[in-house]
């Protein structure tokens, strides 16, 4: 216990929000009203992108809280809002042993995780970009740099992901015209 | 500095709960919100990574999985509007009409 | 514990200048208006009538707090606090001076939009709390304009972003003091910048989301007494972080003109900053008073079919001649 104190004083940003991020997720799961669970949902991500700020991702960061935020929440707001499904939900949760099987099932793919993270720690190349020089240069700097040089190509194809995906939602939640 | 399995910890946790939620809810808005949370507990792991490992690859990665889960929200919440209108009902487990 | 100080004294400064901010653009707007109608506007209340919102923040404390039996309790509480929070945090990266400003980070643009963007949801939560149809409408109302005009706005100003190659607010202002006004090389990008942050900070001809006269108040029509004050400084310090960021990205922030910039005192750019800003905001209030508000429907078919073509032929054209210029 002594130890976490001890890195607790060392970032204590990271342990605070991380805490959060763990409630806010259960309160997120366990909401009854999905209007509720959106709200839980875009705090998480909040506190996901000030865990990016502590290592030093700023720009990953803002474009979380700008994406999460002001996309992802509104359409997820609009739909309940457009379905009408914010106000009791007359879902029947699932429940009995199957609901309990569910959850171990889960925490099986937590020491799954667990296990795998443990025999891989810290094994890997160095890159080339230790947070020196980053700082030095600026975050957004070099993210930009190497998204227009190296990684051009994930880049377009994205774009037209996206784009892609705006005629597609459009086409799909379009009225049929009898 | 925080020892990185501090940070993966954490990641695991949240990715159990999205997986959580996926399994128990029945509401498909909130499995997709769970579906959200996993992308994002993965997208951490990845800046994780990457900063451990003086590396920028991660944070492009996770550049490109944002612009994948936008376009993937919106094409899934269209999906459910255009169920809804068909069954008037957002429950996953009647989504069933593929099932042979 | 310095750090913690320091936050704690910029906190306070910073919201006693957006307080106090508020408190004279609702003189000024009153007083606008009544220009641009040939009244006389408040004037009884002390000097030239200075002391009227004074007067009226004083009432908004003392009034009864009344909440909605059927609203949404902590939805409810949560929405002005955030209305609030989100333009007061984007003061952080807003420099007022070559050396004066809270912190300059190095994607501050990108983080001032992050946070406009998170003005949408409070206005959400605040029509979905208070459980009333005129408050709901215009809540959607207000989420679908703000979402559909910030693409533009954001497309309007990648122009000055490809021109400066940074997202810092100091060095676009550094770059515009070697070269000149973003406004010169960006003209569409101004206007388009202009008419979509207009639309952004809810303001007429686009204030569908509270149009008095068919959705009563809009988002905020079940809000009063202090809750509603915190709409209102929210929305005064929202359309002051536009006009700054107007000011900031073509105005040339605080630089005077025609002037070598390296040798004035700081006094002297913060009162041509404050001095550009206030101009942008007497602009805006102008808008209010000259153009009728649009249709719902005619605004978005704007936002979309007008305004994002035109910013898209801007941001290649500035693209292309950058390339060139190389």
């Amino acid at each position: 216990m002594d130890s976490f104190m001890q890195y607790f004083m060392i970032n204590p940003v990271f342990y605070i929000f991380a805490g959060i991020a763990v409630l806010l997720a259960i309160a997120m799961l366990t909401m009854d009203n999905p209007v509720y669970s959106a709200i839980f949902m875009v705090l998480t991500f909040f506190c996901i992108s000030v865990i990016y700020i502590t290592l030093e991702a700023e720009f990953i960061a803002a474009i979380q809280v700008l994406v999460y935020t002001g996309a992802i929440m509104v359409l997820f707001l609009f739909v309940i809002m457009l379905l009408n499904l914010g106000r009791e939900s007359d879902l029947v949760e699932r429940s009995g042993p199957m609901k309990y099987i569910s959850i171990l099932l889960a925490f099986g793919i937590l020491l799954q995780i667990g296990f795998a993270a443990k025999v891989t720690f810290g094994i890997g190349e160095k890159g080339m970009y230790p947070i020196e020089q980053v700082r030095l240069v600026g975050n957004t700097e070099t993210i930009a740099s190497l998204l227009f040089s190296q990684y051009v190509y994930p880049f377009e194809i994205a774009s037209v992901l996206l784009l892609l995906g705006m005629v597609g939602a459009i086409i799909i939640s379009k009225k049929k015209q009898e | 500095m925080v020892p990185i399995s501090h940070y993966l910890i954490l990641t695991a946790i949240l990715f159990t709960l999205g997986v959580i939620g996926v399994l128990t809810r029945r509401n498909a808005i909130i499995v997709f919100m769970c579906i959200e949370l996993m992308l994002n507990s993965v997208n951490l792991s990845m800046v994780v990574f990457a900063r451990f490992l003086d590396s920028m690859d991660g944070q492009i990665a996770v550049f490109l999985i944002m612009t994948v889960a936008a376009a993937e929200v919106a094409v899934g919440l269209a999906l459910i509007v255009a169920i809804y209108r068909k069954k008037e009902s957002i429950n996953i487990d009647e989504m069933h009409i593929m099932q042979g | 514990m310095e750090i913690l100080l320091f936050g704690i004294i910029g906190v306070v400064v910073l919201f006693s200048v957006i307080a106090l901010n508020a408190l004279i653009l609702v003189y000024m707007e009153r007083k606008v208006s009544a220009w641009m109608q040939s009244r006389l506007g408040p004037n009884r209340v002390g000097p030239f009538g200075l002391f009227q919102t004074t007067a009226d923040i004083v009432k908004l404390i003392l009034k009864e707090n009344i909440r909605n039996d059927q609203s949404d309790k902590v939805i409810y509480f949560l929405a002005p606090i955030l209305a609030f929070v989100a333009p007061f945090a984007a003061f952080v990266t807003v420099p007022i001076a070559n050396t004066i400003g809270i912190r300059d980070l190095d994607m501050g643009a990108v983080y001032i939009f992050a946070l406009g963007s998170s003005v949408i949801f409070s206005i959400i939560w605040a029509g979905y709390g208070s459980n009333s149809r005129y408050a709901l409408i215009g809540a959607m109302r207000s989420a679908a304009q703000m979402v559909s005009y910030e693409v533009p706005m954001i497309t309007a100003v990648l122009g000055v972003f490809l021109i400066a190659g940074s997202l810092s607010m100091r060095e676009i202002v550094t770059m515009q003091a070697n070269q000149t006004w973003f406004i010169v090389y960006q003209p569409l990008g101004f206007i388009l910048f202009l008419i979509a942050g207009t639309a952004e900070a809810n303001r007429a001809p686009f204030d569908l989301p509270e149009a008095e006269s068919e959705l009563v108040a809009g988002f905020h029509t079940e809000y009063t007494g202090l809750k509603f004050a915190f709409f209102f400084l929210g929305e005064y310090a929202a359309m002051l972080v536009s006009c700054c960021l107007i000011v900031l990205l073509f105005l040339g922030g605080w630089l005077v003109p025609f002037v070598d910039n390296s040798i004035i005192p700081a006094w002297i750019h913060i009162t041509v900053f404050m001095i550009k800003v206030y101009l942008m905001i007497f602009l805006m209030m102008w808008f209010r008073w000259t153009f009728p508000r649009m249709r719902v429907d005619h605004l978005m078919g704007f936002g979309w079919k007008v305004l994002l073509p035109l910013a898209f032929i801007n941001l290649v054209a500035t693209g292309a001649v950058v390339l060139i210029l190389k």
